[in-house]
């Protein structure tokens, strides 16, 4: 099990940081979205809702390998996952949806990750070091 | 030819505007870095800067695809893009360096991409829609 140090877990449960989803296809194109949906309920899950989600929900279901980016100022971590469970009902996404109510947004369900890693991407010298 | 419509243009060139660039590690892996220094030289080509660019350099070795997602409040674009040359052009780094330096960094050559297509990744119904 690998579990998100403290302070990345921080910024990525903080609700001023950018955080971006990022899969590819199984021709190894590319395709990253930013993401107001993402949290970490334990320090080896992350989740994020079905939101509006078109090329990354049908990218995860062919290539299960995704990260996941949350920057804030020179600070970004990226997070290497694979995917755990797709939930299109439950607690989780009705706690989900409460959340992005506020935005008048509406996850058809929520993904749910295992960590695979954690590494340092901030604008800095340590930028590629695996952290977890 | 893709040339890239004003508002996209528009868009990056806003420094506040938040900017990443993905790759695929050779394992299948999404990879994504923050873009402190994307300028547009024309409507064509984006430029970044190489500053520790380090599993991101190695990935466009092996495969020149990259994804850039350009993004400010609700408005998001992905652009799909080939790696085609580097360059060393003065002109372009001094462009570049303008960004870098004011993150404390600098930089004496940039990767110049060649945009394919460009994805609305927006908070609307039209997320996930190729506009070019």
């Amino acid at each position: 099990m690998v579990a998100i140090p403290a302070n990345v877990m921080a910024l990525l449960n903080a609700h001023d940081s950018v955080k971006v989803f990022v899969t590819a296809d199984t021709a190894g194109q590319p395709h990253a979205i930013v993401a107001g949906s993402i949290a970490a309920p334990t320090p080896d899950t992350v989740i994020i809702g079905e939101v509006l989600m078109k090329r990354s929900a049908k990218n995860i279901e062919a290539n299960k390998k995704a990260a996941f980016l949350v920057v804030k100022g020179l600070e970004a971590f990226e997070i290497n996952v694979i995917p755990k469970a797709r939930l299109d009902k439950g607690p989780e996404v009705d706690a989900m949806n409460q959340a992005l109510a506020a935005m008048h947004l509406h996850a058809n369900a929520v993904w749910v990750f295992s960590v695979v890693s954690v590494s340092d991407q901030g604008a800095n010298p340590k930028a590629g070091t695996k952290l977890a | 030819m893709v040339k890239l419509m004003p508002v996209i243009i528009d868009l990056i060139r806003r420094p506040d505007s938040f900017k990443v660039m993905s790759t695929v590690n050779a394992d299948g892996c999404p990879h994504t870095i923050v873009c402190g220094s994307l300028v547009v030289p024309n409507e064509e080509t984006l430029a970044v800067g190489r500053v520790w660019a380090k599993t991101t350099g190695q990935n466009l070795v092996r495969d020149r695809r990259a994804e850039f997602l350009v993004s400010e409040g609700k408005t998001a674009y992905s652009i799909v893009t080939e790696l085609v040359d580097r360059s060393e052009d003065p002109e372009i780094v001094k462009k570049i360096n303008i960004y870098l330096e004011r993150m404390g960094m600098t930089t004496e050559s940039v990767w110049l991409f060649t945009v394919k297509a460009v994805y609305d990744e927006s908070i609307s119904e039209n997320t996930g829609k190729q506009v070019l």
